[in-house]
């Protein structure tokens, strides 16, 4: 087994021009491989450090419009039992109303077309959204203070020039589509929630005033860590016990499964083409072996003569071709190493080499010793009395 | 003479009976060949093209298995060996020289000696020892680190004898070993062959040259697969 092995070695190097064009291909396969590994660990890492900024799991339920004649607490109150609700309230976001208004800042004449927002103080707290100046009516209050009020968002108030007189606690006056308002608050963006920020926000009783309403009451609720759906199965019947089907749940994106399956897709990616280039490497390592059978027929034959047993031939082709896959994944892992590194230097990436990587000399061994066995098998089989009647 | 002394006390070195090898689709390359050859001879085996001749030497070195007849070599009975087995018998007891081809190209003249001695077991300095005699045997010591192929086709055959006569094998067969060369370099080959007879071995040479049949001990002919022991060796 030394002496083939030994073998084996000795006439890869001797034979180093035909088996570098091969040591090349798989070279370049598993420096692939190990590039495509450390770059997708990198970027994915670096897009799930983007999501992870985001919020945590909100569901938004769906309730039909006759909702807005209840009051917060009384639709809050159906939701006393859920220990893993953090926080409730009613938000409906101005992609979900879809009307637009038009909003006049008397002093200076502005106009500008925006979106209307119709929430609760709870429920923009519940999508964490807060007001920077000024207050928010609280909804159960608000037929005892004037109900002509209305907050903006922070951009909105800026280009309404209104940003300045709220922060020193002066009164602002704007106009919605003609009704006069006092702007009592200006909101801070919320976090994944940009459209506040261009946006009118207004209680349930002014837009009931401005005719504004939203087709539905939208109720934001905050669950806690991986709470979700164990809320969620139990949410419509809470929120509607006569019938839970008619209150539609939505789950914006948690940021955790959203990580999870960017990182999953890259992944899965990364495997294919991993499989890919393995095939192509195996194949390449399969016509090397098949030419050298070819080619070393004679010295097949010889090897016979001096007393090889057709075994040890095919052993010796297995090796050399074991030898040639391991060397080849060997160096293409630490080309590829530094291709990665390179890479996240360059573009800023965290440098991640998976472990796994160290497994593809090992899978070159395993693909030298797949794509060898037929080569190995038909050397076995050379009649070495071809040899004796060559000339 | 040793050799005839021992002869009469041994078993001959090769003792076949009723050997026949056919090919499909329809050729009978031997028929009922029987062959008898003790240590010390010489055997030239001559034979118009197609008779028989390389597949009869195949046969002879174990590396092909006829299709019926016994075969004993020096006492063993080979009929029933594994394909291990018979490797086993080709590493230790049989030598060949191959009428053109026979040297690995990518290795050196030296490196084909030690090829062949670490395929028999011979490493390390008693295996360069060997290496060197057998090259200064043969003349080619200057050469060792030579290519094949910037050799003649003489040296080439003296490197190939040099290989096969190293582990001093019982029988060296060779296949038209001069069939490629001059008169006189197939005079330096025909006496490094026959040199390297001795008590306790044989050699078996195919050949189509009169002058290198005459040489040897004896001399069969085949024809059309049919062994006919004919006088007329022993003259040189
Ligand atoms: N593997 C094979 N398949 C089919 N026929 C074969 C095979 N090997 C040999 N033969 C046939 O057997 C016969 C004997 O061949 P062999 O090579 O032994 O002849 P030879 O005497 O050595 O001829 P030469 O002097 O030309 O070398 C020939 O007719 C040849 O065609
Ligand atoms: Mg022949």
């Amino acid at each position: 087994m030394r002496d083939l092995l030994a073998r084996a070695a000795v006439t890869l190097v001797r034979r180093s021009f035909r088996n570098a064009l091969t040591l090349i291909a798989i070279v370049l396969s598993a420096t692939t491989i190990t590039a495509l590994f450390g770059i997708t660990a990198g970027s994915s890492a670096q897009t799930a450090e983007r999501f992870s900024q985001l919020d945590s799991p909100i569901i938004q339920a769906t309730l039909p419009a006759t909702e807005w004649e209840n009051s917060e607490n009384d639709i809050l109150q159906r939701l006393v039992g859920f220990t893993n609700i953090t926080r409730a309230g009613t938000l409906d976001l101005p992609q979900d109303t879809a009307s637009s208004l038009t909003v006049t800042a008397p002093r200076w004449g502005t106009s500008i077309k925006t979106n209307i927002a119709v929430a609760t103080a709870q429920g923009l707290m519940a999508r964490q959204a807060s007001i920077t100046s000024g207050s928010y009516p609280v909804s159960e209050s608000v037929s005892a203070r004037d109900p002509y009020t209305v907050s903006l968002g922070s951009r909105l108030a800026s280009e309404l020039g209104v940003t300045a007189s709220v922060n020193q606690g002066l009164s602002a006056r704007v106009s919605l589509n003609g009704t006069e308002m006092a702007v009592t608050g200006i909101l801070q963006d919320a976090e994944n929630q940009s459209e506040l920020s261009t946006a009118v926000v207004v209680t349930p009783q002014t837009a009931a005033l401005l005719g504004l309403l939203p087709p539905n009451r939208t109720l934001q609720i905050r669950v806690t860590e991986n709470a979700a759906s164990t809320v969620g199965s139990l949410l419509g019947l809470a929120l509607h016990p006569q019938d839970a089907e008619a209150v539609p749940l939505k789950y914006p994106a948690s940021p955790e499964k959203l990580r999870a399956s960017l990182m999953q897709d890259s992944q899965n990616l990364t495997l294919i083409i991993c499989v890919i280039m393995a095939i192509v490497s195996a194949f390449s390592i399969i016509n090397t072996m098949q030419i050298a059978v070819t080619e070393r027929r004679r010295e097949i034959g010889i090897s016979l003569a001096l007393g090889l047993s057709g075994k040890d031939i095919s052993i010796q082709f297995l090796l050399e071709s074991m030898l040639l896959g391991t060397l080849g994944g060997f160096i293409g892992m630490l080309i590829g190493s530094v291709i990665v590194a390179g890479a996240s230097l360059l573009l800023f990436w965290p440098y991640i080499l998976p472990q796994e990587v160290l497994l593809i000399p090992v899978a070159g061994i395993i693909i030298g010793a797949l794509a060898g066995l037929i080569p190995a098998i038909r050397a076995a089989r050379i009649d070495p009395v071809e040899l004796l009647r060559s000339t | 003479m040793m050799a005839h002394a021992r002869s009469n006390a041994a078993p001959p070195l090769v003792l076949m009976s009723g050997i026949t090898q056919q090919f499909p689709p329809n050729t009978t390359a031997l028929e009922n060949v029987s062959l008898s050859l003790d240590h010390g001879q010489s055997l030239a085996i001559v034979g118009p093209s197609g008779s028989g001749k390389s597949t009869l030497l195949a046969i002879l070195g174990l590396l092909e298995k006829p299709d019926g007849g016994d075969y004993i070599l020096d006492g063993r009975a080979l009929g029933k060996l594994s394909a291990t087995d018979l490797a086993q018998i080709r590493k230790n007891d049989i030598g060949y020289v191959f009428q053109s081809f026979n040297l690995i190209d990518y290795l050196s003249v030296e490196e084909n000696i030690l090829y062949a001695l670490t395929i028999k077991g011979i490493r390390g300095s008693q295996a360069r020892d060997r290496m060197h005699r057998a090259l200064e045997n043969v003349g080619l010591l200057h050469r060792r680190n030579a290519s094949p192929s910037t050799l003649s086709g003489g040296e080439q055959q003296r490197t190939a004898i040099a290989r096969a006569i190293v582990t001093a094998p019982k029988l060296l067969l060779c296949d038209e070993p001069t069939g490629n060369l001059d008169s006189a370099n197939s005079n330096i080959i025909l006496h490094l062959i026959l040199d390297s007879v001795a008590a306790n071995n044989a050699v078996i040479i195919v050949t189509h040259d009169e002058h290198i049949a005459a040489a040897c001990t004896r001399r069969v002919v085949l024809r059309d697969g049919h062994l006919r022991e004919t006088p007329g060796g022993g003259t040189l």
